[in-house]
């Protein structure tokens, strides 16, 4: 469990890059959506314990991250988008870095790199951007830290490598573990996904769970377009909109469609979605 | 998802501090290991080498291969620069007293023997003609007087040679430490601007001295060349005194605020 308390960050030129943000992250796998410069990779960032908040806290397991305390620092890892790894391999990199995790899993590591078909002996160095993202993600997925953060995961990944990415990310997380993904490609890990939360300009808009969108908010696809839909565009000749849940759609149904959803937050019903998603008076 | 969380109440304790700074060490370890290897061999070349232009008295030879050991611990700590693995030093979980321990340790105490342990051995065991206590007091201002005490101490080739390449790698680390972009090049520029200052300082402090002194002394006077020359000699072994003692307090004082500096930097480091 991660939580966040009127967490505040703003960067030495004054710009506030995150606003009052107070949420909670329980065990599963959260998507983290937001605009280019909403504030998604200095949240992971503060998460992780690589910035420091001006104001408020963000604790793991009652601790905050900030003191860099050994007991909270190793529950706790981020892979950021343009991260290098200090050792020659993978094989190094266990060796240096591994052991310092009490739940790292050396077998599970050993099937993720095979899943991408990575050998742990070979050179950082003499792999490609794609094939390093790959064993980074193999790597940190088999640490079995109870907060694990990923910052836009799937860049440089190929169509297969972004299913595997999925695949092992279902097979390798444990029900205990929080793991925040940052990512503008959602359809890739779309199914894996336990909760959404969405920034915008550094405000938090909401934090729920995939079955709350669900029972709040039906997408829908049609060739006609739906009256009284909160928000409907066209993609690929079929009118998709996000309805209410309400009225003459109570029994609508249509699986979250991530990507519509992010579209309607920026179109004038995001205030209606925004109460939606965060209104808990009819759970 | 995986429903295995068997593992969920997993609780490990933290490990000692002394385990905590071997952690460091084995985490470092990648980007030190050729560093240490190629110290070694560098540091028994120079022994030799030292050996030999001390027993043939050449002085130039001599100096260059004491600048190349300070060189050595000098620069010795990019290699903490390495990989540019910002974002795992700082997550990495191993308190900040021990990350600090190991680093300055390394610094101050494992690159210095590394690099000097051999050379001073070599001096030690097959004494030249030439060292650094031998050349300064062969200076005119030291001819026909005992050198004092303290000052004898202070000049020693060790602890020259020493504070002279631990001062300035106490920079370095600062620098590689605090720097987030160009660490390599940053630290470099920074390490020569604060030399320049140094030296530029104690040559102008030096310089200003003199002519006092010596505008003090022949105000009124006529002047003699001969007297002139002895009173030059004078006014020089007066101040070789307090610039030597001065500038190894102030060495000393500057490698402890360093290391304050870099502790506290470590501590409170962010991407």
């Amino acid at each position: 469990m991660i939580k966040l308390e009127t967490l505040s960050f703003a960067y030495r030129k004054g710009v506030v890059t995150l606003k009052d943000v107070t949420t909670s992250f329980p065990p599963g796998i959260h998507l983290l959506l937001g605009e280019n410069g909403a504030g998604k990779t200095t949240l992971l960032e503060v998460m992780a314990g690589l910035l420091r908040p001006q104001y408020g806290e963000c604790l793991i397991d009652g601790i905050d991250v900030a003191t860099h305390r050994p007991e909270v620092m190793r529950d706790v890892f981020f892979l950021g988008d343009n991260m290098t790894f200090p050792a020659k391999n993978m094989a190094e990199m266990v060796k240096c870095h591994a052991f310092l995790y009490p739940r790292f899993n050396g077998e599970l590591l050993k099937s993720n790199l095979k899943a991408f078909g990575i050998d742990e002996w070979q050179p950082f160095m003499k792999m490609s951007l794609g094939t390093r993202r790959k064993a980074q993600l193999a790597y940190a997925l088999s640490l079995g830290t109870e907060v694990l953060l990923l910052d836009e995961p799937a860049n440089g990944l190929d169509i297969k490598a972004k299913q595997t990415l999925g695949n092992i990310m279902a097979s390798s997380i444990d029900m205990d573990q929080t793991v925040i993904v940052s990512t503008h490609t959602v359809q890739d890990l779309e199914n894996l996904f336990d909760g959404v939360a969405m920034l915008s300009n550094g405000v938090l808009l909401f934090n729920t769970t995939m079955e709350r969108v669900a029972s709040r908010l039906a997408f829908t696809a049609s060739v006609q377009p739906l009256p009284g839909a909160l928000y409907s565009e066209m993609r690929l000749g079929l009118y998709r909109a996000v309805i209410e849940m309400s009225g003459e759609y109570a029994d609508a149904d249509g699986k979250p469609d991530l990507n519509l959803l992010y579209n309607a937050v920026f179109s004038p019903a995001r205030e209606r979605i925004i109460h939606l998603l965060n209104d808990s008076e009819n759970e | 998802m995986n429903d295995n969380n068997s593992v969920a109440a997993m609780t490990v304790p933290v490990p000692w501090l002394w385990n905590q700074i071997a952690y460091a060490c084995r985490y470092y370890w990648p980007r030190l290991k050729w560093q240490v290897i190629w110290y070694a061999i560098a540091s028994f070349v120079i022994a030799v080498l030292l050996a030999v232009t001390s027993h043939y008295n050449l002085k130039l030879l001599y100096l260059t291969l004491a600048l190349i050991v300070s060189l050595m611990m000098i620069f010795a700590p990019l290699s903490f620069a390495r990989y540019n693995s910002r974002a795992l030093d700082i997550t990495l979980p191993i308190s900040w007293v021990a990350k600090s321990i190991f680093v300055i340790g390394y610094t101050v105490i494992v690159i210095p023997l590394l690099s000097m342990l051999l050379p001073v051995l070599s001096m030690e065991l097959l004494p030249g003609e030439v060292n650094i206590k031998f050349m300064m007091m062969s200076m005119k201002v030291f001819e026909e007087q005992d050198m004092p005490p303290i000052l004898e101490t202070l000049v020693s080739t060790r602890l020259n040679i020493y504070m002279n390449g631990v001062v300035p790698a106490l920079f370095t680390l600062f620098f590689v430490i605090l720097f987030r972009y160009n660490i390599v090049l940053k630290t470099i520029v920074w390490d020569v601007i604060i030399a320049a200052i140094v030296y530029i300082g104690l040559i102008s402090y030096t310089v200003f001295v003199i002519f006092y002194k010596m505008t003090e002394q022949f105000a009124d006077e006529d002047v003699d060349p001969a007297e002139a020359e002895a009173i030059a000699d004078t006014v020089v072994h007066d101040m070789m005194m307090p610039i030597v003692v001065g500038s190894s307090i102030g060495w000393m004082v500057t490698a402890v605020v360093l290391i304050i500096l870099t502790a506290w930097k470590i501590k409170n480091r962010q991407i």
